[in-house]
């Protein structure tokens, strides 16, 4: 492929990533409002609060320094340039070797610029959000790579061009290797990547850094106007993307094989079902996870990620090492 | 894990919402058009929860009734009533009334001849929307019309 229809990916991809984040955020909203009972908003609310942000007059306080000014922007270009290794029903543009570690370091970094954003902007309030932010990444990672890297491993096993690129879930998928232990794995595999999911867009129990009654919205507490826009869509795009991950690896079938369409218009048709599942799996670990759950203390969270999912992820990713290498043949 | 939350919220997702949508169901985008609909009959008001009985809403002065006892300016906690001498009657500020009732229960009000009983001058109405620009509107100043009408 070359770099100018890559580049016009990318774009269509971008918009059509923000359009479907941003209308999921609204079915979200409206879904947990009838949860409680609520009439809730809109479905495109969403997008006329990012009208109305960007339309906003954007307060710099006096104590910001020149980060807090570049942090949102560097935030969305980072979540776009993920978009282009994100598994959307097809192989990720850039799909090349070993591309799951610029997959995670750039999931990574959007939470680490939203951070640097907060510590520059000179409010306590944000340096104790931004705090707690960097607490919860250093601790979600580990379980989610662990597993990521084993079910890669597993799949690279089974001779693939591209090993340890987020393409290889099209090739073969974790389920069909079919061994009840590889299954078993791969089922506690699942629910890690449900709870991480649920802690990298950070509701439920992990809406630690934000936690609104709190610390008065956390790393966004000093952004308005059309800075704080930037990193709601930034944020909105990590969240499909995340979802996305999920998705690639657990339920990576399209449908366009079956109906036998090819070209253009498979491309299409699998980016649209694959979006439904996206939403299905941030319905379970977003929306149903956000209404039934308060959010857990910091300490608390941390130590359940050390002292429950990640060995959880150790259960699954030994269950399936142990059935590649055959030790109980 | 609260699963009993889950089946709780997700049962809960599909009853109809428990919300009176007053009073039009989707906000107008300008109130003008809105009311044109309503007179044609395109729109449907849902009516406020209804209030109950006894409820104390905006006071309501009857000049005619009252004798000018000033019972009620010495009752009101809040100072919301001024005398006017040169009327002998009074005038009531509903945006410092705190909606006590106090001076309706001591309010003698006046028998016109024919009655049996005397017919408080003050009465609590039923109305409680009475968000005003000003607080000195017309709408917020109960008195008797010849005092409007001489400037007093
Ligand atoms: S209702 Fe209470 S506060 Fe209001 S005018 Fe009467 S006595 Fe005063
Ligand atoms: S309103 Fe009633 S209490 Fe007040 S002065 Fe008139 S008669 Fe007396």
């Amino acid at each position: 492929m070359n770099i100018v229809y890559l580049t016009l990916g990318l774009i269509a991809i971008y918009l059509y990533v923000s359009a479907a984040s941003l209308l999921w955020e609204g079915v979200d909203r409206k879904l947990v409002a009838r949860m409680q009972r609520r009439m809730g908003p809109p479905i495109l609310q969403p997008f006329y609060d990012f009208l109305k942000l960007v339309s906003k007059e954007s307060i710099i306080p006096r104590d910001a320094n020149k980060f807090f000014e570049i942090a949102p922007v560097l935030a969305l270009a980072s979540s776009i340039a993920l978009l282009a290794y994100t598994p959307l029903g097809f192989e990720p543009l850039l799909a090349t070797k070993g591309d799951v570690i610029v997959f995670i370091y750039l999931l990574a970094l959007i939470a680490f610029v939203r951070v640097m954003g907060a510590v520059s902007s000179g409010s306590p309030y944000a340096q104790i959000g931004a705090q707690r932010e960097i607490i919860m990444l250093a601790s979600r990672e580990v379980p989610m790579m662990l597993g990521l890297f084993a079910i890669l491993w597993r799949l690279s096993k089974l001779g693939v061009e591209k090993p340890f690129s987020l393409g290889t879930f099209y090739q073969y998928n974790i389920w069909e290797i079919g061994t009840p232990l590889t299954v078993f794995g791969t089922f506690v595999l699942f629910i890690v990547f449900l709870l991480w999911l649920a802690s990298e867009i950070e509701v439920g129990y992990f809406n630690i850094p934000e936690a609104e009654t709190e610390v008065a919205e956390g790393p966004m507490a000093e952004y308005s106007g059309r800075h704080l826009a930037l990193f709601k869509l930034s944020s909105a795009l990590k969240e499909f993307a995340s979802a996305s991950l999920v998705v690639a690896i657990f339920f990576p079938w399209g449908i366009s094989g079956y109906l036998g369409l090819t070209g253009i218009g498979a491309v299409v048709l699998d980016l649209l079902f694959h979006t439904l599942k996206v939403f299905i799996v941030l319905f379970v670990s977003m929306s149903v996870f956000r209404a039934i759950t308060g959010r857990l203390r910091i300490t608390q969270a941390v130590g359940m990620f050390w002292g429950r999912i990640l060995p959880m992820s150790f259960i699954g990713v030994l269950l399936i090492v142990i059935d590649v290498l055959g030790v109980i043949a | 894990m609260p699963t009993k939350a889950m089946f709780l919220m997700i049962k809960q997702m599909l009853q109809r919402p428990f919300t009176n949508p007053f009073p039009v169901k989707h906000a107008p985008k300008d109130v003008t058009s809105l009311v044109e609909k309503i007179q044609k009959g395109e729109v449907k008001i849902y009516p406020p929860v209804p209030v109950p009985e006894g409820f104390r809403g905006k006071l309501h002065y009857d000049p005619e009734r009252c004798i000018g006892c000033r019972l009620c300016i010495t009752v009101c906690p809040a100072n919301a009533m001024e005398w006017i001498p040169e009327l002998r009657k009074i005038r009531h500020y509903v945006s410092r009334c705190m909606f006590c009732a106090l001076c309706v229960d001591v309010c003698p009000g006046k028998k016109f001849p024919g009655e049996e009983k005397a017919v408080k001058a003050l009465s609590m109405s039923e109305e409680f929307l009475i968000a005003d620009y000003d607080k000195y509107s017309d709408n917020l100043i109960e008195e008797p019309p010849e005092a409007k009408e001489k400037g007093i």
